[in-house]
């Protein structure tokens, strides 16, 4: 089985860097390097685990996304839900994203089906941020719940 | 009783804009103007910071044309240094510079206009989309996704990253292309030329298919600007600048860098977005265009072969007079996408882009510098002003959205006039509006330096300011 985890967001505004930690924490138990600031993990793709991180969605990442069967999305929210952590299964979305520049994960996953014949089951994994300001350390509860996704997510994959 | 119509805000455009329609007694559209209501004020937060930070914090303004800032940025920092960067350096930026110029224009025709052109204005806005593109034409959807990932893939190998790379900096670049990413990159120039040949004759075929609707819409004279060769062929990295009137007389060629002896910004008291015009002709009468139309009007000619052939029949349209038709920004978006290409792979064949003849550095040795280039979406400067540590002391960014401001207005009132009718607002009719403002591909972001969401609202006002009907999608 093919998994791809893909963190978004701005790891220069702190907790919105969570995608960033979640993959680079998995990548630790991988025995793969970090990815750095220059690096989104394009080129190290081919594992039966990959990870990448990008700023944002755009529609040419839906021919990746056909190449696994399972995928799943880390992103921080702001408080919109009431847990922690928030886990949402995804299907494929025809509903475009009201901001042209960025497509969100189940249209994502709808043009992969329908361009590329494939959609992967996936997951959103939104952890809660607390702290958006300029820096990249996280605040100790988004960092602890970091720890907790990167332990859930590691199981799985042992599964 | 005369009404307001508020289109707010407008859909598939970066950034946050409403349009608001007056209309009077008789049903009539009596005027109608594009309002930008976003402010973030990047010229004045960026004050205090060292210069060479700029091509770092600038790109930041912006998703979608991050390099333009980027390279912009650095072209003022090189004159901030008194440096002009190796021959290799340059190219290297202009090669990612066409990286975003064809991701960003192919997503502009295919992905954001395209749903109005090929689906039509009055098709349900429930499928007119990228979605409802992608089923009705598949294979030229893939194809503008694999034009996207090409652009973007240009990018991401020479700065990194696919969006905000880490690439120019004062005096040059930071890394030299390898001859693996030189050969991965050539690999797929051949296809992607031929992609956007596909798309052209998409254009072409729709051009031919909606030739009334092409001559009756937001069709107005204006003046052009553009960056030039020296023989005048459309430049897109680094050249004089060239500013032609209605008549395609030439009004002006100048170094970038003198812009503040030709253009002059007004500030109108109902939008955020100012209003560059030339300073000779006055406003309004010095008003212009920039971007694709705008470039290809102001040129006689492109560098590489197939775009001049494209160029040749973009000239018939009007017996080589100025092409005025908002429309047309589609087809000379995708001419020059084409040249994009092709541009790309001379860069690639030029025996230099290998070369580790990269920097040039230097102290600061002028206290103001300025970075001129045509970002996908028209001209756009840099222009900082240091003191003699290097720290910024000013900053002036005239962003190409801004100087399409006075056009999309004109364009905005003239499709209102043309198609609204005050007593039957249809849906078409609004999309027509929002249309006439995608054609210039406004990146309001950039423009105000601010970002936004964007549903469509349509509030249809009395004379009083009370709301008679409102049509809203997205929200």
């Amino acid at each position: 089985m093919k998994i791809l985890i893909i963190g978004y967001g701005n790891p220069s505004r702190r907790d919105d860097g969570v995608g960033l930690a979640v993959v680079n924490g998995l990548r630790r138990r991988l025995g793969l390097p970090f990815l750095q600031d220059n690096d989104d993990g394009f080129a190290d793709l081919g594992h039966d685990v990959d990870t990448l991180f990008v700023q944002q969605m755009m529609p040419e990442l839906a021919e990746t996304l056909a190449c696994y069967d399972v995928v799943y999305f880390v992103d921080a929210h702001v408080g919109v839900y009431p847990e922690l952590i928030r886990r949402t299964p995804l299907m494929p979305d025809p509903e475009r994203a009201v901001v042209s520049h960025h497509v969100k994960p189940g249209e994502l996953l709808d043009i992969a089906r329908r361009l590329y014949g494939r959609a992967p089951a996936a997951e959103l994994i939104s952890i809660r941020g607390f702290d958006f300001n300029f820096g990249e350390q996280l605040s100790p509860s988004t960092a602890k719940a970091v720890a907790q996704v990167v332990d859930e997510l590691w199981q799985r994959m042992q599964g | 009783m005369a009404q307001k119509i508020v289109i707010e805000p407008v859909t598939r455009i970066e950034g946050h804009a409403k349009v608001a329609v007056y209309i009077n007694d008789s049903g009539t559209v009596e005027r109608a103007l594009l309002q930008v209501n976003e402010f973030r004020g990047f010229e004045k937060f960026c004050e205090g910071r060292l210069f060479f930070e700029m091509p770092q914090i600038t790109e930041r303004i912006c998703g979608i044309c991050p390099v333009s800032h980027h390279l912009a940025s650095a072209k003022a920092c090189d004159a901030i240094l008194g440096v002009e960067p190796p021959r290799p350096a340059s190219l290297l930026r202009e090669l990612m510079h066409m990286g975003q110029v064809i991701q960003s224009h192919s997503m502009q025709v295919f992905e954001l206009a395209g749903p109005d052109l090929l689906l039509g204005f009055d098709a349900d806005p429930a499928v007119r989309n990228v979605v409802g593109l992608y089923q009705a034409n598949p294979d030229l959807t893939v194809k503008a996704i694999s034009l996207r990932k090409f652009g973007q893939e240009i990018i991401a190998r020479l700065g990194g990253r696919r969006v905000h790379p880490n690439f120019a900096v004062p005096g040059g670049v930071n890394s030299a292309l390898t001859p693996q990413d030189r050969d991965a990159i050539l690999a797929n120039v051949e296809t992607m030329m031929s992609y956007v040949q596909d798309g052209i004759a998409v254009i072409k075929s729709w051009m031919e298919a909606h030739q009334s609707e092409l001559e009756k819409f937001a069709v107005f004279s204006s003046g052009y600007l553009g960056m030039v060769s020296p023989d005048n062929a459309v430049e897109l990295y680094d050249g004089e600048l060239r500013l032609v009137d209605a008549q395609r007389r030439q009004l002006e060629r100048f170094n970038g860098k003198d812009y503040l002896m030709y253009i002059s910004e007004r500030v109108e008291p109902w939008t955020y977005l100012k209003f560059p015009y030339y300073k000779k002709l006055g406003w309004p009468a010095g008003t212009y265009r920039v971007g694709p139309l705008g470039r290809l009007n102001t040129a006689d000619k492109m560098a590489t072969p197939l775009a001049q052939k494209e160029y040749e029949t973009f000239q018939q349209l009007r017996n080589g007079q100025v092409v005025e038709g908002t429309l047309y920004y589609h087809y000379a978006r995708l001419i020059e996408d084409l040249y994009a290409v092709e541009r790309t792979r001379e860069l690639l064949e030029d025996p230099d882009i290998l070369s580790t003849d990269i920097l040039q550095t230097g102290p600061v040795t002028n206290r103001e510098g300025v970075g001129v280039i045509e970002a996908p979406r028209g001209t756009l400067w840099h222009h900082y002003w240091v003191n003699e540590n290097g720290q910024l002391e000013r900053v002036n960014l005239i962003v190409a959205t801004g100087n399409n401001n006075y056009a999309m207005t004109r364009a905005v009132d003239s499709v209102a006039k043309t198609y609204v009718d005050g007593k039957n607002v249809t849906e078409g009719a609004l999309n027509r509006i929002e249309a006439a403002i995608r054609a210039y591909d406004p990146c309001l972001s950039c423009s105000t330096h601010a970002v936004g969401q964007m549903p469509l609202e349509v509030v249809v006002y009395d004379g009083h300011g009370n709301e008679v009907n409102r049509i809203s999608r997205g929200v």
